[in-house]
């Protein structure tokens, strides 16, 4: 005798045909016995018919490029980032080579500008170079305010000069440059 | 079969053309499968994308032993309830006091607008939990055995087999107490004709 707990489990197995013999007749006789299990068999075979009938959804049209374009998609992006990586090891691997020499180089650099004579020596020097810029300015300022008093013949004779010069540099370098043609494929 | 195992062979070196082969041959199954556990088309539609890609880039831990289907339908099936738990989880907040009034997708009214407009099928397999209504389309329209829904689902036969029943269970009683309803709502409406 089977019991109304027992027969929901067969119900199911009945559904998938998974039953043997014995226990497809302990069901049969259940059921002809019990309106309350037979109720929910027949609720449970109108829902399986309904699913059985209902039809295999298929993707809307274009759907397999789709789903290949985000694979082109993923698999360049998992190509920049190994590029990346990749990069960043060789950036590392150098740093790491480079690193000893560099702070042995940069212990040295240190070294020489503390170095106290080397301090007073470049101070010298650049008052020495302040001195002379300041000479030249003074040189140039003369030859400026002195021009206009040499009279209009100086004047224009200097600025043919200038013009010639000008002239000859633009002829002589320039030119070559503007000259200039790139290779395109060997021709 | 001898083709489907170049295709894979093919995609495992790289090759994408053999790829969109499988593409082409397991689209409907996987889309169908999508649709079937997520209710609609939209949200089908990305989500069978994810499994295929999902299948593409662990296409190396597939056992060639098996059928090839049967690893694609566990990709997807697993995808899909993941999709319905994080569907959950936003529908509970979505719920909370301050998101209920702020989003117009939570009023009442909408919700049973929707779920009106869905099929009776959808509308039962929504009653199912998510690992439930997997095992039940896994059986009912990819002809899945136990044995196959069990190694999808990382379970065992005997626990297929109690889901199926469960599930079917809760159905037939959700279709019976529908009926009910109606036949009173028929008896109430006869008497009030009469």
């Amino acid at each position: 005798m089977t019991s109304c707990q027992d027969i929901g489990p067969l119900m199911s197995l009945a559904l998938d045909r998974s039953l043997t013999q014995s226990e497809a007749r302990g069901l049969e006789e259940h059921l002809r016995r019990c309106p309350t299990c037979q109720e929910e068999w027949e609720a449970m075979q109108r829902v399986s018919r309904l699913f059985a009938d209902a039809p295999l959804m298929g993707p809307p049209p274009g759907f397999a490029d789709r789903v290949m374009q985000r694979v082109a998609q993923r698999q360049a992006r998992r190509q920049r980032l190994l590029a990346g990586a990749a990069l960043l090891v060789v950036c590392l691997s150098l740093v790491a080579l480079a690193l000893p020499e560099t702070v042995r180089w940069l212990a040295l650099l240190w070294q020489v500008i503390t170095e106290p004579s080397l301090l007073s020596h470049g101070a010298k020097l650049t008052a020495q170079l302040l001195d002379l810029a300041e000479s030249l300015g003074r040189a140039c300022w003369l030859v400026v305010t002195a021009l206009p008093s040499l009279g209009q013949v100086a004047l224009l004779g200097y600025s043919f000069l200038v013009l010639a010069l000008t002239a000859l540099w633009i002829r002589l370098v320039a030119g070559r440059r503007v000259g200039y043609r790139p290779v395109v494929n060997g021709v | 079969m001898e083709e489907e195992k170049v295709w894979i062979r093919r995609a495992l070196a790289g090759d994408q053309d053999a790829f969109a082969c499988l593409v082409e041959a397991y689209q409907t199954a996987v889309y169908n499968l999508a649709y079937r556990m997520l209710g609609n088309a939209v949200e089908a539609e990305d989500a069978a994308q994810e499994a295929f890609l999902k299948a593409y880039t662990r296409l190396n831990t597939y056992d060639s032993g098996k059928r090839f289907s049967c690893w694609l339908l566990a990709i997807t099936s697993h995808h899909c309830i993941d999709r319905l738990r994080q569907r959950r989880f936003a529908l509970s907040l979505d719920e909370l006091p301050p998101w209920r009034w702020l989003s117009s997708s939570s009023r009442p009214e909408e919700v049973i607008i929707r779920s009106e407009e869905r099929d009776e099928v959808h509308q039962l397999l929504d009653q199912l939990p998510p690992h439930h209504r997997a095992a039940v389309i896994l059986r009912y329209w990819h002809d899945l055995s136990y044995q196959e829904i069990a190694e999808a689902m990382e379970t065992t036969e005997s626990a297929v087999k109690s889901t199926l029943y469960r599930a079917r269970q809760k159905l037939a009683q959700k279709t019976l107490a529908h009926q009910n309803r109606q036949a009173v709502m028929g008896a109430q409406r006869a008497v009030a004709e009469g």
